[in-house]
């Protein structure tokens, strides 16, 4: 019999099962898919309940709100990669943000941070953005790198030191403090303008410039070395050790890849909200680490998908559109994400304990 | 016997390193909080509804009214105040984007603010 690998591999192989392990089959996939069954009944209940929930208009607005919260998602999954966390992304978003929309201001707006400065060019507003992600997520990676701190405790401590910088920086200039609003037409239109439409439904640029982003992260996690080395030190870094991998430049390249993602989250959501303050990211990574959970991106370390991270992010997404469309109170969304966050983990959990 | 000792030993285990918790619980586990998230989802549904409050800034009350995601809001009663004219509903407490009843729709729960133009004597 001829051995097939892949899909039809695995059809050949549950076909020359017997009858029990069948049956064991069955029990395996339901209970591991558990959540994605119910949320896929659930996103049908909805649609039944209210039809406009997957007419184009609602369906493009789905694909813009993942597509805002895609890149945040895809950086915190190196990190969780890596038996990690950062709790420092939401901050790093709100920073970039700010400093993204505090440089791209409209000329002729009266409250405008920094007065004398001319329009600048949107892709040195992004580099610089990039920059400081890329810095920060650096001295995430050292710290948990070289001082062995557990990076719960150093994101944690950068994301408050980056708060405090935030508000010390929304008091320069001609600020004092505000929301910063009235942003450059250019830059609007380049993130929040369209080329394309579907029907009568505009779909906005960034969706496409977060395609390219996914597309590039892909590479890098299936196709570099680093990619394969970020793997092996997330499921044991001291066999990484033995093999030969850097581990300490490994963490600290995927903090910092993490960073940039963030910075360009940030740039993408300047431009997204149109008016950013203090609060602008804030509690960001919960959401983008519950959509990796739910991606199968696994706490044992080592293991999770691209393709994992885009379905948990629009997962996400479809359950709180759809949440607002049976009117159920904002406040009241919370119980449910949290209930869908402990499903997904104990699930995780679940398929690490039974493969041991 | 070479290759099984291999897989256990390349998997530290990460975050469930040292978890000695039976996958029947687990199992169990998973099931309790489904039915619960069921539970809530259908409760929250029933009871769902956002509420469209009306500030009267000084004029007779309205009564607030509960509604669904997509409605319009119904024009209310119009509030009466001694010495001024009803100058419109707007969304926002410094009077400045106005409520267009025959286009917005609710999307969350909603506070209208009545605005009063003085009358002339």
């Amino acid at each position: 019999m001829k051995e097939k690998t892949g899909f039809g591999g695995r059809i050949q192989a549950f076909k020359s099962l017997e009858p029990k392990d069948r049956r064991l089959w069955y029990k395996e996939f339901f209970i591991n898919n558990s959540l994605y069954l119910f949320l896929f009944a659930a996103i049908i209940a909805i649609e039944i309940v209210d039809p406009m929930f997957l007419s184009v208009p609602s369906i493009v607005n789905i694909i813009s709100l993942s597509a805002a919260n895609l890149p945040i998602a895809l950086g915190i999954a190196g990190c969780i990669i890596l038996t990690g966390t950062d709790l420092s992304a939401g901050r790093i978003v709100g920073f970039t943000a700010c400093v993204a929309a505090s440089l791209l201001q409209a000329s002729g707006y009266p409250n405008k941070m920094f007065p004398g400065l001319a329009t600048m060019p949107i892709w040195l507003v992004f580099l610089i953005v990039v920059a400081i992600g890329a810095l920060v997520g650096t001295v995430n990676g050292f710290c948990t790198a070289k001082f062995h701190l557990h990076p719960f405790i150093v994101t944690l401590a950068t994301q408050l030191i980056l708060y405090g910088v935030l508000l010390m920086y929304l008091m320069n200039g001609n600020n004092n403090g505000q929301s910063i609003s009235g942003l450059d037409a250019g830059y609007d239109q380049f993130i929040k303008g369209s080329f394309l439409k579907i029907g009568k439904t505009p779909i906005p640029n960034f969706v496409f410039y977060v395609m390219i982003i996914t597309l590039i992260m892909w590479f890098i996690w299936n196709k570099t070395k680093f990619g394969k080395n970020m793997f092996a030190v997330g499921s044991n870094p001291e066999a990484a050790n033995v093999s030969g991998v850097n581990v300490t430049a490994t963490i600290i390249l995927v903090f910092m890849l993490a960073g940039i993602m963030y910075g360009v989250t940030g740039f993408i959501e300047a431009a997204r909200i149109g008016s950013n303050s203090a609060t602008t990211g804030l509690n960001y990574e919960l959401d983008a680490i519950a959509a990796c959970v739910i991606g199968g991106v696994s706490f044992v370390g080592g293991i999770g998908k691209i393709r994992g991270v885009i379905m948990g992010v629009v997962l996400l997404r479809i359950i709180f559109v759809g949440l607002t469309f049976l009117s159920i109170d904002a406040n009241m969304q919370y119980v449910i994400k949290g209930l869908i966050i402990l499903i997904a983990c104990a699930i995780d959990m679940r398929k690490y304990l039974v493969r041991k | 016997m070479n290759a099984d000792t291999m897989q256990t030993k390349k998997d530290a285990g990460g975050l469930y390193q040292n978890l000695r918790v039976p996958v029947k619980a687990l199992n169990g586990f998973i099931f309790v909080c489904l039915l619960l998230l069921l539970l809530v989802s259908v409760v929250l549904t029933l009871r769902g509804g956002y509420t469209v409050s009306f500030c009267t800034n000084g004029g007779t009350a309205v009564d607030s009214i509960r509604l669904r995601y997509g409605d319009d809001i119904p024009f209310p009663a119009v509030p009466e105040r001694t010495g001024y004219r009803f100058g419109g509903w707007y969304t926002d407490p410094d009077l400045t984007v106005r409520w267009n009843f025959a286009e917005d729709q609710i999307e969350q729960a909603t506070i209208l603010y009545a605005a009063w133009i003085p009358e002339k004597k």
